[in-house]
């Protein structure tokens, strides 16, 4: 019986232990996130990439201004935005996302005011 | 406005209604004339109205000025935002994404700020105009 009691005691502490994982891995967010960026100027399909959360904005940016074979010059700067606002580069990707696994961006090509 | 323009607008305008929609803005047209309703992300209550003229579509930069409602007077300060290069004293955009832009500044004309006939220039157009609300507006013109 004791031995019996001990075997309940060990299943209970590992069911425990394990939805305290679960609730851990809740409150940090998914490990991966699929981001989608669109460009309007381009032929090609969106850019879809799957990133750890903690890849930066900027990592993303230059990715994708890779595939749309775009790049920064004296006129122009290109910045990721989401829902309306530009995105500073040193954000990572899961701040941005929060609890999401999916984080939809575009391309907003930006003329530098002389 | 030629038939070549007319079907590729048909082709590019449902994306141009699904992002206006993200938004919370609409998309109304007549014939060539688009009216974009936009919404500043930082003043939700406040609404722009844009009348976006295509002649060659994509070929051409479209005419852009801000009327006071869809189909509305389109010499109205008021009806402006507040946002550099968007001139309410003259009734124009000066920016190389409008006609009247690239009617000011011809070296506009070549390099990286030439007119972009890639893709879906009219999705861009609304974009610049929706990204210049969002980040650099400063409130409704006096």
């Amino acid at each position: 019986m004791l031995i019996g009691g001990f075997a309940y005691r060990r299943i209970d502490i590992l069911i425990h232990r394990r939805s305290m994982e679960m609730s851990i891995d809740v409150t940090s967010g998914p490990a991966i996130i699929h981001v989608v960026v669109t460009f309007p100027l381009t032929k090609q399909p969106p850019f879809q990439e799957a990133v750890e959360p903690t890849a930066t904005v900027g990592t993303v940016r230059t990715a994708a201004m890779a595939y749309f074979g775009v790049s920064d010059d004296a006129q122009y700067r290109y910045y990721l935005t989401h829902d309306g606002a530009k995105l500073d580069n040193a954000a990572t990707v899961g701040s941005i996302a929060g609890h999401a696994q999916a984080l939809k961006l575009n391309l907003v090509k930006e003329l530098i005011q002389g | 406005m030629d038939e070549e323009s007319r079907l590729n607008l048909e082709q590019d305008v449902p994306a141009v209604e699904a992002f206006l929609a993200e938004n919370g803005g609409t998309l109304a047209c007549d014939a060539s004339v688009y009216w974009l309703t936009l919404r500043p992300r930082s003043a939700t209550t406040e609404r722009y109205f844009a009348r976006v003229v295509w002649t060659r579509y994509p070929h051409q930069a479209p005419s852009v000025a801000f009327a006071t409602a869809v189909r509305g007077d389109l010499r109205v300060t008021r009806a402006w935002p507040n946002i550099p290069g968007y001139r309410v004293g003259s009734f124009d955009i000066c920016r190389p994404f409008t006609a009247e832009g690239y009617a000011l500044h011809s070296e506009w004309n070549s390099g990286s700020s030439a007119w972009p006939t890639v893709g879906n220039p009219f999705l861009w157009v609304a974009q610049e105009l929706q990204f210049d609300l969002d980040n650099s507006y400063s409130g409704r013109a006096a």
